[in-house]
């Protein structure tokens, strides 16, 4: 259990179009997995960068990719999983296409996001009409 | 340990504000009525000295001290005859008030973790008053009590019994009868007023609603042992004792409470809106599938039911009276018009009124403006009153109503009336307004009050509660779901009225098809739902009952949709209307807040102000009619003088 003690070091890495991804685990509230239809679209075109609203406890949740242009081949018709990354006000579920570890050891292939970077690179800097590929890649 | 302590703190500073607020009500009912009773006078006495003691147990010696000297006046105006406001009364009452403002200060201070101020000012305050007390009360004599002496305070380790009587002939001396025949089980029997029997102007109040009696038990003495005994008097038709604790804490709380941290509440409220949430969606599943088992049916209606009371249960716990609010506002008013030197009557109407405990701040932050700007603005000066014919006092009423699942709180004045020409010079000015103009409807002249930038800072005084400005006042209460309406009228007032539901969590909404898609609008931003008649399919505006109705339009994609429901909004907002493909009335939906995110992302064009979730589990937008007219306007498709 010992390598666990520093939970800051930790890091969740999630696969999205094939790319490895890590993101600090104290930033993830959960993985879920979420039926396509429990997530419902933005009404009058004004949801082109997030799927959608899907509910947790209670609470409506933006969904969104992690990057607008890479192959993501999550999605379809069955069920998604979504890790679930920030906290308070600021929540939201992004789309990935597979979890595959928890580790304190950094990966030099993956690259690191946070909850903080992708909200802004989602959220705020699309709203400026920018166009990121990897938004909230460091 | 550390813990321990801060609930003890919690609750020294929860407890001292209920009796505050108690104390506050008290002083401002006697300011209004031009007496105090000398129940209310033993009533305000008790709660300073419950204060002081409170102060006394967590070391806060100034708050101790200022309470002990307005304890020496209070105790001096129990017994004696009614005294009136002539009898220094306005001074004792002032310095109560500066008193219960000073201690309210320092428990803000607490809060923040910072020391007590000095209170030599208040100090020296309270003992003028007394001085000057003492040397106009000198002819009204204190009267003897019988069990007491009237000068003693009301001992502490008191119990309040209320006891009823059956109708008898002279209840003020049975009332003292029947407090003497306890006299062997106690230290001390007190009834209010302590000389109940020569009051003979009492009877009728005591026949309607009893009297009261402050006993201390001896020791040894069971409290049933004190109840039988009165209950066996003759005439006793009943006596009511409240919990020892409660009543040493507090009279008029006749039930013990319990303190819940809030974020606890709202955690409880999510989970009781997902219950409810799950299972009508569970029950819509069941249906589809076809299940009949009446078993089933059964059960399904019974955790409907259950879902259902919780939730109506837990809605019901986070509400509070409007009453603080009201109090508020007419300490305000108070303060106000003495600085000004105008005369104001304020009256309030709808005491008791309940409203979500989540909404309080934004309520009062908004009545505060209004109440404000009716001191301020709109009443005028007693010597102009009487010169234009009107009575030297004005009048503000605040009222509130409660009716279909909507709160109504009404401002009004008896005033000047809001200067149309000098708003509408100052919106040119400051550029807001493209032209100049100088007439404009009551809806627009409403716009121009509420557009951020309108009101300066330089006009935000300390009355201004927490520092935000009229039009973020405002802006909070349509966040809320809430309608503003204004009426005003040269030389004879205004009224500001704001239309608010009465819950947070529960939404009446109007369910809208467009195009492929599904959004909501909250049902008191509708006025009516009709079909097109052909001819007027393709106007942009259409007239509906002699009216003419402006269209508005849902951004992008949806653009050249031509339905043929068309939605009429309510006037409040102006005169438009949308278009959709078909709408649903849809009970009331649960309202939860638009995701942060998605109003980063869509900055202005943000058309939604929350969402919901609807029956078969969807979320769908709800749709904020004041954004969507201003991104309407964005889009260049309204011509209207007043910019967003």
């Amino acid at each position: 259990m010992e390598q666990w003690d520093d939970k800051s070091k930790l890091t969740l890495r999630f696969t999205v179009g094939g790319r490895r991804y890590q993101v600090p685990v104290a930033e993830v509230e959960r993985v879920l997995s979420l039926q396509r239809q429990a997530v419902s679209p933005i009404p009058f075109g004004l949801g082109r960068r997030v799927e959608g609203l899907f509910s947790f406890r209670g609470a409506a949740l933006p969904l969104v990719r992690i990057a607008a242009a890479s192959a993501c081949q999550c999605g379809g018709d069955g069920d998604m999983t979504v890790v679930l990354l920030g906290e308070g006000a600021k929540r939201f579920g992004v789309i990935v296409d597979g979890v595959s570890s928890i580790s304190d050891a950094q990966d030099t292939d993956a690259v690191s996001v946070c909850a903080e970077t992708l909200y802004k690179g989602n959220a705020q800097a699309f709203s400026q009409e920018g166009s990121l590929n990897d938004a909230g890649s460091r | 340990m550390r813990d321990r302590d801060n609930e003890i703190l919690d609750l020294f500073i929860s407890e001292s504000e209920q009796n505050l607020q108690l104390l506050d009500s008290l002083l401002l009912a006697a300011q209004s009525a031009g007496s105090l009773s000398r129940q209310n006078a033993a009533e305000t006495f008790r709660l300073v000295h419950t204060l002081k003691g409170a102060s006394a147990i967590m070391r806060y010696r100034t708050l101790e001290q200022s309470a002990h000297l307005l304890e020496d006046i209070l105790s001096g105006l129990r017994g004696g005859g009614e005294p009136s406001l002539q009898n220094g009364m306005t001074d004792i009452l002032n310095v109560c008030l500066r008193f219960s403002d000073f201690f309210s200060e320092q428990l803000e201070r607490i809060k923040r973790g910072e020391g007590i101020a000095a209170s030599d000012e208040l100090d020296a305050a309270i003992k003028s008053a007394a001085a000057s007390m003492h040397k106009s009360s000198a002819q009204t004599v204190e009267a003897p009590c019988v069990f007491e002496a009237p000068a003693m305070p009301i001992p502490s380790g008191s119990i309040l019994l209320h006891l009823h009587l059956r109708k008898c002939p002279m209840p003020h001396i049975r009332c003292s009868v029947i407090a003497r025949s306890v006299l062997s089980l106690c230290e001390s029997v007190m009834t209010v007023p302590g000389d109940i029997e020569r009051h003979p102007e009492l009877s009728g109040q005591i026949m309607e609603s009893g009297f009261e009696l402050y006993a201390v038990p001896k020791d040894g003495v069971e409290l049933a042992q004190l109840t039988d005994k009165l209950a066996k008097q003759p005439f006793v038709t009943s006596v009511d004792a409240p919990t020892p604790k409660a009543a040493a804490q507090n009279v008029r709380q006749r039930e013990s409470t319990v303190h819940i941290p809030q974020s606890k509440l709202n955690d409880l409220f999510a989970v009781l809106d997902e219950l409810v949430t799950t299972q009508s969606i569970l029950s819509d599943v069941l249906e589809k599938d076809g299940v009949t088992d009446s078993r089933a049916a059964f059960l399904m209606g019974r955790l409907r039911h259950n879902a259902v009371q919780a939730r109506d249960l837990s809605s019901e716990m986070g509400m509070v009276e409007i009453d603080a609010v009201f109090q508020q506002m007419r300490r305000l008013v108070r303060t106000m018009s003495q600085e000004s030197g105008k005369e104001i009557l304020f009256i309030s109407d709808g005491d008791g009124v309940p409203v979500d405990g989540g909404m309080v701040e934004t309520i009062s932050d908004a009545l505060l403006h209004l109440v404000r700007n009716a001191v301020d603005h709109g009443i005028e000066p007693p010597d102009e009153r009487i010169r234009i014919g009107k009575k030297a006092e004005g009048t503000i009423t605040l009222s509130a109503k409660k009716e279909n699942g909507m709160l109504t709180l009404s401002v009004k004045d008896d005033g000047r009336g809001i200067d149309r020409e000098a708003v509408l010079e100052k919106a040119f000015e400051k550029g807001l307004l493209r032209q100049r103009k100088n007439s404009c409807s009551d809806s627009e002249l409403l716009e121009i009050l509420a557009s951020s930038g309108f009101s300066t800072n330089a006009d935000v005084s300390r009355y201004s509660g927490r520092g935000v400005g009229l039009d973020t006042a405002l802006k909070r209460v349509r966040d809320i779901q809430g309608g503003v309406s204004l009426e005003s009228a040269a030389g004879k007032g205004s009224r500001f009225i704001l239309r608010i539901p009465t819950t947070l969590s529960l939404l009446n909404v109007l369910t809208l098809y467009i195009g492929e898609d599904r959004a909501l609008l909250s049902a008191s931003d509708v006025a009516s739902v009709c079909f097109a008649a052909r001819a007027e399919k393709r106007n942009e505006s259409v007239i509906f009952r002699e009216q003419e109705y402006e269209r508005l339009y849902m951004p992008a994609a949806t653009r050249d949709c031509d339905d043929d429901v068309l939605v009429f909004l309510s006037e409040e907002h102006g005169r438009f209307y949308i278009r959709a493909a078909r709408t649903d009335i849809a009970a009331e939906l649960l309202l939860l807040p638009l995701p942060q995110y998605i109003s980063d992302m869509l900055g202005k064009e943000n058309i939604f102000s929350n969402c919901c979730i609807d029956k078969d589990g969807a979320i769908l937008c709800v749709i904020d009619i004041y954004k969507l007219i201003a991104a309407n306007d964005e889009g260049g498709k309204r011509n209207e003088d007043i910019r967003q």
